[in-house]
């Protein structure tokens, strides 16, 4: 097993370098084995252009995936990652995604928890959500999308409509200044003609995992 | 087999903990050189030069008592900041491997201290016959903080703490007893206290070494290597008892 812990950091001046090869030697891999693994592992993640320079010189992005790069450089079967894109930048975040979707290629097992839904939806084969240390749910994602009715989400400005005239399209909630319906492809349809009429900014996109999320922990609170 | 890997991996971890990174930053050296090289300063001008040798003995035992206390801060860096531990705990490391590497870090840290302190200790008397004698007690004193400084650092929960409780052993088990001044000075009751730590027994088993007389009633050379001895073997066994590894 190799872990990754939520919020941790480098080890002050240590190298990239240092951080990988080293705590693959620290495991017990051969120096051959373990510096092609670490040459590996750093051109794949992107860190081979600093993998010279002290850590603590580098950004926190960088640090990051230094971190996730301990991990995904080991042999272990099982690769447990807290929170691993925490703080990165949306190209980091891409390209960690891109090594743990090639890890899981090569047969090894991923067990990653994120706050970021769309995250957990893009990589996740199974998907469990737990709220305050309690199951809520699991299953894969499109098995967890069944479960809610509706099939898209439709968000518009919220000035020009009443929650009466959304109501009757399909289920609207207030985010912010804006409302979110939920609804079936023709219904939605009708609202996006209705608000290019009204001339309402509109947007409309399939139902996701952050939605049903956002359900299923609403009402579990609300039922506390 | 399986020590033989956790024994590589400790030297791996001492490492990576130390080598790599005072080839990266010298500048982490100077705190270890600066407490027990003022002590002796201090010591050697106030006593005339009298006693040197007494404060070189007190400096060797302090450099290693405050790498080994000082883990208490280290290991909480280690556990709370780097979150390193979680990750050698999700491999095939193990908890005694783990705390040899990082006590092994601090030890190769006291380097250039030792390359001072142990050949002066030569050159005021000790004979070559004795080193290895000597490196086995101030070794063993050094484990004993190492193993406390462990243990204390897995269970504070703010580095500062982690820092402190460092600070303060190293005062407990280096500075008070009788390291930096002659035992014979001190009354008997705290003398009994003193005997509770393993410096107290290190210092006198040096002196001997180094054809000193130790005049203590109840003392003897034996009776040291035995407290020593023991004295190590509980710190140990407290250790792998009350250390944290896997728990929350």
């Amino acid at each position: 097993m190799a872990a990754v812990p939520q919020e941790g950091n480098t080890i002050g001046p240590l190298t990239p370098w240092d951080h990988v090869y080293l705590a693959l030697l620290a495991r017990g891999m051969s120096r051959t084995e373990a510096r092609r693994r670490a040459r590996d592992t750093l051109e794949r993640m992107e860190l081979a252009d600093y993998q010279d320079q002290p850590a603590d010189t580098l950004s926190g992005g960088l640090r990051q995936r230094i971190r996730v790069a301990m991990a995904v450089a080991t042999d272990a079967e099982l690769v447990f990652l807290d929170e691993p894109t925490l703080g990165l930048d949306a190209i980091s975040r891409r390209r960690v995604w891109t090594v743990l979707k090639d890890l899981c290629k090569e047969g090894r097992t991923i067990l990653l928890t994120t706050h970021y839904i769309d995250e957990a939806e893009i990589l996740s084969n199974k998907v469990a959500i737990v709220n305050s240390g309690r199951l809520i749910t699991s299953g894969t994602p499109s098995e967890l999308l069944s479960k809610v009715e509706e099939r898209v989400r439709v968000d518009l400005s919220g000035s020009k409509f009443s929650e009466e005239e959304v109501g009757t399209y399909g289920r609207p909630i207030k985010v912010a200044e804006r409302w979110r319906v939920f609804t079936d492809n023709v219904r939605a349809g009708e609202l996006t003609q209705e608000a290019v009429r009204r001339g309402s900014e509109v947007s409309v996109a399939p139902v996701s995992l952050e939605d049903l999320f956002v359900e299923l922990v609403g009402r579990e609170e609300e039922e506390c | 087999m399986l020590a033989a890997k956790q024994v590589r991996s400790a030297v791996v971890i001492g490492y990576m903990l130390s080598i790599t990174w005072i080839r990266r930053n010298l500048l982490s050296l100077v705190w270890l050189f600066a407490t027990p090289f003022s002590i002796l300063f201090i010591i050697t001008v106030t006593t005339r030069g009298q006693a040197f040798v007494q404060g070189v003995i007190g400096s060797l035992l302090l450099v290693l008592v405050t790498v080994g206390t000082g883990l208490a801060g280290d290991g909480a860096w280690y556990r709370l900041e780097v979150k390193l531990l979680d990750y050698f705990i999700a491999s095939p490391v193990h908890q005694i491997g783990f705390l040899l590497g990082i006590a092994l870090a601090g030890l190769f840290f006291t380097t250039p201290a030792l390359l001072v302190l142990i050949p002066l200790l030569v050159y005021l008397g000790l004979s070559l016959a004795s080193l290895p004698l000597a490196l086995l007690a101030v070794g063993m004193v050094w484990l004993f903080s190492s193993a406390i400084g462990y243990t204390v650092s897995t269970y504070v929960r703010n580095l500062r703490n982690g820092w402190q409780s460092g600070l303060a052993l190293s005062v407990i088990v280096g500075i008070l007893p009788p390291s930096f001044y002659p035992a014979e000075l001190l009354p008997t009751n705290l003398l009994w206290l003193a005997y509770l730590l393993p410096t107290t027994h290190a210092v006198l088993l040096l002196r001997v070494l180094m054809g000193q007389t130790v005049n203590l009633s109840g003392w003897s050379p034996l009776l040291g290597w035995i407290m020593l001895t023991g004295l190590l073997l509980v710190s140990l066994f407290a250790t792998s008892r009350a250390a944290r590894w896997r728990q929350t």
